[in-house]
């Protein structure tokens, strides 16, 4: 595709003040942190600059927040992008919450989880496998492919960087084809991150910024995922694509 | 006078048979022994008493006698000659023309020669029943010999008759040919007497060419190849080939050119796809070359009904959000939708300096094939949040008068609130804006961002849209509960032809009415929808939280999409035929449902029903009852296609329209096969040592000179009522009572 062709997609026209005429704050999205105790992390930071990056280079309504609940807290259903990131082990999930988790990822939520500890065994992967192996006890964590919606949703990836660059591939849950769950164990939150001062909180490796980049455009994709889901693999999309060679 | 006396002749031969019931008998005899006790009392000299007393003994025996119903019954019997019964094939096939003449013209001339060779000769004629007497038409739809014959031997049970005429085609229907054609030793039938056979009709230069059958497979799927297949035969056309023509509703489909092969059979298979939903009529037809035995056979129909494989929804959004989100989830769920989805997700405001597009997995929006080629093989359009002037450009109003002109024609449109939708999508004044059920100003009005509960109408209380349970206090209570909406946008009223199914709680619209939240509308042929809020996925989400799944998103979307398809249990006039195809002489049962406004069952409508069966026209009126339902029986007496259209009518007010279609079969089994079946009637007549006589052959009819049946005759004689008893009673009474007398007694 040529840039005058995205042009044509993105065509001159009237202008509208869109924001100023926004509907109310449910229309938006935003991110919801998992408050599950001491082993999980809120980086609101990382949020906002992940929800400002695809305000600004996407379509979508964002709003550039993020509110921190604990599972049992009805008020995560109007928040369906949800996000449980840390480095240490967490407590088990209460029985409300549990329940509450396991609707809320029935009925359309999202949850993207950070292990920020990119350890190969850490006490919060740990926790992780043990939450998930309770929510889906019959349907495992797994690496998802490269050819899942999720690298193509807006960018096309081929590896899912993020502070650190360890692990190839992102795992998830998939029930039917969507994929409800996706974990990630690069420390994604921490390449978004930044300071009060604005300036990243953490350094990435082995990239560099340039893998803050890919980190980011990762974080969009995974915006876009929870968005259109499975989107990128209708039929009209994969043609195109593969037409153009940006497929193969 | 002896004649006079017992009341007539009475032979020696006869028997005495009492007929009073015992207990008369029995109570007869007991009163006249009390009145004989009766008769001694009092004092006379005793030869007096003796003499009366035996009188009265007479007397009462008399009485005694008549009681009892005293019959003198005499039998006799005589012999007569056998009778000669001449059975006659009164079916269609016997009026097949023959070298002009139909083969029934012969039937008179053997009549006449079966007469002639026997005294005592009955007539009868057979279909599928035996009936006494000659056939006033060759009529019947059936042919069963063999029931004829039983009917014959039990009509004349343990007579011996003279002899058996059978006058047929051989063109038996019955259990006796099928019998004959299948079994190496089929049994023969029972006939009481000698048969003898006269075929009519020839083989010789028949020319009948007809299409045997038809099979669709009933059903087929919208936009998808199915097969119609026809089998041939023609009588005379053996290795000839012929056209074959595959009509719809009258007009030509497709034709091909078969060839039969040599015993004139042939097989023929068209691939039709249809376009549409819903029954129509299709038919096989051959050519009726001059001389066709049965032109009737060459044409024969069939209804096909076409059902959507799945619904073709296309979604179109102008940005990625929950709303869009939740509703792709619910159509990609559901396996009877095909989806389309485009979703805006980069626009001219948005930055992408720092990305190269080989990194982005965006492409171009069809916009133009997708409005302009694709637009009418989709059933429901829904643009979602959806600005048309930044991509649509120059082309937007060509491309909204598309979509006008595809909802005038059939299709459906939903247009759901957003900051981008409505007048903020600058709608207003456009064509598609005519479409919608709410009118727009031209200039964007501010959306309203408050939080607030969509109140139910009393219309939506009924409509199916919103329809959320079957039962209406429940679901007034799903609405009342169900989550706040974010906010909606403004529009300045519904359209007078809509129906505001939610509203506002305290917003109004331009004049002054609560401000429509849901309308729908129907225009033209098809049917729009506006839902101005962009947060009903909280109906999903929101409802889950609370532990009562997602049931009122997915009843809400699902009623919504069926209704917007015109789906037959959501239109306000419905008619509708248990089956598509009948075979001549069944009733059809024509059912017209009415529905008001609101949805509810509309009684007392008047539905005018009007059947086109190929030009003749019959009519049919009913008023609808409380469930808003009128059942119509409708006779078939024709083949061929049954258009029926029905307009109701409430007053003055028409409620609406609606329309099928039935077929009733040319299909006659009487006229299937033409060529008389000589090697059956051969075989038939042989079997029971008969004789067989064919085309034109005037044999001797077998009789058995033996036969005969015996004629009994039986004569009554009521000795009961006789003027001899009358006058013994008479006689004895009156001299007891002489003597009674003259002995001083009273």
């Amino acid at each position: 595709m040529r840039r005058r062709d995205l042009l044509a997609a993105a065509a001159a026209g009237t202008v509208l003040p869109r924001r100023a005429l926004g509907f109310g704050e449910s229309s938006r999205i935003d991110v919801c942190e998992l408050d599950l105790g001491p082993g999980t992390l809120s980086r609101p930071n990382a949020w906002k600059r992940l929800l400002y990056e695809v305000k600004q280079t996407t379509s979508v309504e964002a709003e550039a927040r993020s509110v921190r609940l604990p599972p049992d807290d009805p008020e995560m259903f109007a928040h369906p992008f949800a996000v449980l990131l840390g480095d240490g082990g967490f407590a088990g999930v209460s029985g409300t919450g549990l329940e509450q988790i396991e609707r809320y990822l029935q009925y359309g939520g999202f949850l993207l989880i950070d292990d920020t500890s990119a350890s190969e065994k850490g006490p919060f992967d740990a926790a992780v496998r043990r939450l998930l192996s309770r929510l889906y006890p019959t349907r495992p964590l797994g690496p998802l492919p490269p050819d899942h919606s999720l690298y193509r949703s807006f960018f096309l990836l081929k590896r899912p960087l993020g502070r650190v660059d360890r692990f190839p591939f992102l795992e998830g849950i998939t029930v039917g084809n969507l994929t409800p769950v996706v974990y990630s164990r690069n420390d994604l939150s921490g390449a978004l991150d930044r300071g009060d001062d604005g300036r990243p909180a953490f350094s990435c490796v082995p990239g560099g910024e340039r893998q803050r980049r890919e980190a980011i455009k990762l974080g969009m994709n995974l915006v876009l995922y929870s968005l259109t889901a499975n989107y990128k693999k209708d039929q009209a999309h994969v043609r195109q694509l593969m037409k153009e060679g940006r497929l193969e | 006078m002896m004649r006079w006396l017992l009341g007539g002749d009475l032979g020696p031969e006869g028997n005495l048979v009492w007929t009073a019931p015992d207990w008369a008998i029995i109570v007869a005899v007991v009163g006249a022994l009390l009145a004989w006790v009766a008769a001694g009392a009092g004092t006379r000299p005793a030869r007096a008493r003796a003499v009366e007393l035996a009188l009265w003994a007479l007397a009462l025996l008399g009485a005694v006698v008549a009681v009892g119903g005293p019959l003198w019954i005499e039998e006799d019997g005589r012999t007569e000659p056998g009778r000669l019964a001449v059975l006659i094939d009164g079916s269609r096939s016997m009026g097949i023309m023959e070298d002009g003449v139909p083969r029934s013209d012969s039937v008179q001339r053997i009549l006449d020669h079966a007469r002639s060779q026997a005294e005592d000769v009955e007539v009868f004629h057979f279909g599928d029943d035996l009936v006494v007497g000659s056939p006033g038409s060759y009529e019947l739809p059936g042919t069963d010999l063999e029931g004829a014959l039983t009917g014959l031997s039990e009509r004349f049970a343990g007579e011996r008759l003279a002899g058996v005429v059978v006058i047929t085609d051989g063109l038996d229907r019955g259990l006796l040919r099928r019998r004959f054609l299948r079994e190496d030793a089929p049994e023969r039938p029972l006939v009481p007497g000698p048969l003898t056979v006269y075929q009519v009709g020839a083989v010789t230069d028949m020319l009948d060419l007809s299409v045997r059958s038809v099979d669709s497979g009933g059903y087929a799927f919208i936009r998808a190849p199915f097969t119609i297949a026809a089998d041939i035969q023609g009588l005379g056309f053996a290795d000839r080939t012929v056209p074959v023509t595959l009509l719809r509703d009258g007009g030509t489909v497709t034709q091909q050119r078969v060839r039969l092969d040599g015993e004139g059979r042939a097989r023929v298979t068209f691939e039709v796809v249809a376009e549409d939903a819903g029954r129509f009529a299709y038919a096989v037809q051959v050519p009726v070359y001059e001389g066709d035995a049965v032109p009737a056979n060459n044409t024969m129909p069939v209804v096909v009904r076409v059902v959507r494989d799945r619904i073709r929804v296309l979604q179109v959004a102008g940005t990625p959000s929950w709303d869009v989100k939740f509703l792709r989830r619910f159509l990609k769920g559901d396996p009877s939708v095909q989806l389309v989805s485009f979703f805006i997700l980069r626009t001219q405001n948005d930055l992408l300096t720092q990305y190269s597009d080989r990194e982005l997995s965006l492409i171009q929006f069809p916009y133009d094939r997708l409005f302009a080629e694709d637009l009418w093989s989709f059933d429901v359009v829904v643009f979602q949040n959806f600005d048309h002037l930044p991509y649509f450009q120059f082309r937007s109003a060509q491309l909204l008068t598309n979509l006008r002109q595809y909802v005038e024609e059939g299709g459906a449109v939903v247009m759901v609130g957003g900051d981008r939708s409505f007048s903020l999508g600058r709608y207003g004044g456009t064509a598609l804006a005519d479409a919608l059920p709410v009118e727009l100003g031209r200039q964007a009005s501010p959306p309203d961002p408050k939080p607030f509960r969509p109140a139910l109408t009393e219309e939506g209380a009924r409509h199916p849209v919103t329809r959320l349970a079957a039962d209406p206090v429940e679901n007034d209570a799903w609405w009342a509960r169900m989550h706040e909406m974010g906010g909606t946008n403004v529009v300045q009223r519904a359209t007078p032809d809509s129906a505001v199914l939610l509203t506002h709680p305290s917003r109004t619209d331009a004049d002054g009415a609560p401000l429509p939240v849901l309308s729908v509308r129907e225009v033209g042929a098809g049917r729009s929808m506006a839902l101005t809020v962009d947060s009903s996925w909280r109906w999903s989400l929101s409802e889950a939280a609370q532990g009562r799944g997602n049931q009122a998103y997915l009843r809400f979307w699902k009623n919504a999409i069926r209704w917007l398809m015109k789906d037959s249990t959501m239109s306000r006039v419905s008619l509708d035929t248990p089956r598509e195809n009948y075979a001549v002489g069944e009733e059809v049962r024509v059912v017209v449902r009415a529905r008001d406004l609101g949805y509810a069952p509309l009684s007392g409508a008047l539905a005018r029903v009007v059947v086109d069966n190929e030009g003749r026209k019959e009519r049919y009126e009913g008023r609808t009852n409380a469930e808003g339902e009128v059942v119509l029986t409708v006779p078939t007496a024709n083949p061929g296609t049954h258009r029926v259209d029905v307009v109701v009518t409430h007053g003055e007010v028409e409620v609406g329209t609606s329309g099928t279609v039935f077929a009733v079969m040319t299909r006659d089994p009487e006229v299937d096969e033409v060529a008389p079946d000589a090697a059956f009637l051969e075989w038939l007549a042989g079997s029971v040592q008969g004789a067989y006589n064919g085309p034109g052959e005037l044999g001797p009819v077998v009789v058995d000179a033996d036969a005969g049946r015996t004629v009994r005759d039986r004569r009554e004689t009521a000795l009961w009522r006789a003027p001899l008893i009358a006058l013994w009673v008479g006689l004895f009474a009156g001299l007891a009572w002489i003597v009674r007398r003259r002995a001083g007694l009273r």
